[in-house]
């Protein structure tokens, strides 16, 4: 549905590049993968999050996102060749800084992710298995 | 917008100190997400921990109650069998030596009787064990006969009602709960120096609730915890074990 109104607005503002749309895009990237961090952070237990290929797919888009936010706000200000530069620098490294998390994260192997609701807790099955009537 | 009247450097001091701040407020929020949890590991381990060292106090107290209850029984037919026997055996034997007729009717009879009082006791042995009124009637019949006992020893008035108890629970259950219900009467008695006893059931969405209340001295919730996390209190970790075989709770107040 968000993309679907990103769309629609975009339609009326077809002509100006970068839009605004963008901007907002950015945004509610950053918040949906902070909200899928913290998420994470609450669900996994066991093991630590860095082991897990998601936290690092997740942190190099955070990467890339907040790290081109302001570049994509500010360049539509000015036309001037330098500010260009600065900024097509600035897209560079921040998109070589998440091209190199997300190798990294599919390079890496994951380990089995329990959450909290398969923590293997020492069970009473032993208690459950006595058989403690006389018949 | 003002910021379409910036001059350049503005707008690229902005962009760059903009960006500067966006990624650190990013490695920030990542740093935080790491370490909080590690953490939470940290404690869940802790948790864990706890949890295993309460499952041993556990299995330790039962396996010692085990123990404790086979030295009773073993105390039992040692020691008051045993010597029963025996005496039945003797007054036998005197049988063969001794041929005058009356007398070897009286050691049979002598004997007959000491039998009987044999039997009695191996069968009051039995029924400490799993007490027959609970297995063939039920936990209502033998609670409130465990009551009517205690009542009409003279110690304390005990009383005992069932409001909603119409479909059995499992033998092994039932045993389970009139296990946890004597040693409740039991520490009572013992410790809390009561006048009465009163035992209410009630059931309510799938669960059954009793009720045990006297007006003796007694504990908190706080107290039985501690004393159950304690190496002493055998009786206290056997209620605990018990209840959560049956997966129940207890409050104490």
């Amino acid at each position: 549905m968000v993309f679907l109104a990103f769309f629609v607005f975009d339609l009326f503002q077809i002509k100006k590049v970068p839009t605004n749309t963008l901007i907002f895009e950015f945004l509610f990237f950053i918040v949906v993968i902070v909200f899928f961090l913290f998420q994470r952070m609450n669900d996994i237990v066991s093991i630590p999050i860095s082991s897990t290929i998601s936290f690092w797919i997740a942190v190099g888009l955070l990467i890339y996102f907040s790290g081109n936010f302001f570049n994509i706000l500010l360049t539509k200000l000015s036309l001037d060749p330098k500010i260009r530069a600065q900024s097509g620098m600035i897209y560079m490294i921040v998109t070589i800084s998440k091209n190199i998390l997300l190798c990294l994260a599919l390079l890496g192997s994951e380990k089995n992710e329990i959450t909290d609701e398969n923590i293997p807790f020492p069970n009473d099955e032993g208690f459950q298995k006595l058989d403690i009537s006389n018949n | 917008m003002f910021l379409l009247e910036a001059d350049t450097t503005g707008i690229s001091r902005l962009m760059f100190l903009g960006t500067l701040g966006m990624l650190t407020l990013a490695i920030g929020i990542i740093v935080f997400v790491i370490f909080h949890q590690r953490k939470v590991i940290r404690y869940q381990l802790q948790m864990k921990k706890l949890e295993e060292e309460k499952q041993q106090i556990l299995l330790n107290a039962s396996i010692r109650f085990q123990e404790e209850e086979r030295q009773r029984i073993a105390a039992d037919l040692h020691d008051d069998a045993g010597p029963l026997l025996a005496t039945a055996r003797l007054y036998l034997n005197e049988n063969l030596v001794n041929q005058e007729k009356a007398q070897q009717l009286q050691s049979i009879y002598s004997a007959k009787q000491i039998i009987d009082d044999a039997i009695l006791l191996i069968r009051n042995i039995s029924h400490s064990l799993m007490p027959p009124t609970l297995k063939n009637f039920g936990l209502e019949s033998a609670t409130t006969d465990m009551f009517q006992k205690i009542s009409g020893s003279g110690t304390l008035n005990a009383s005992a009602r069932f409001h909603d108890y119409r479909d059995r629970l499992k033998v092994d259950q039932e045993l389970l709960i009139f296990r946890v219900i004597q040693e409740l009467i039991n520490n009572i008695m013992k410790h809390s120096n009561a006048g009465f006893i009163h035992l209410t059931q009630n059931a309510a969405n799938n669960k059954i609730y009793l009720r045990i209340h006297h007006d003796g001295k007694g504990i908190v919730q706080a107290e039985f915890d501690k004393l159950n996390h304690n190496a002493n209190g055998l009786g206290l970790k056997n209620i605990a074990s018990r209840i959560k075989v049956l997966k129940g709770r207890i409050f104490l107040k």
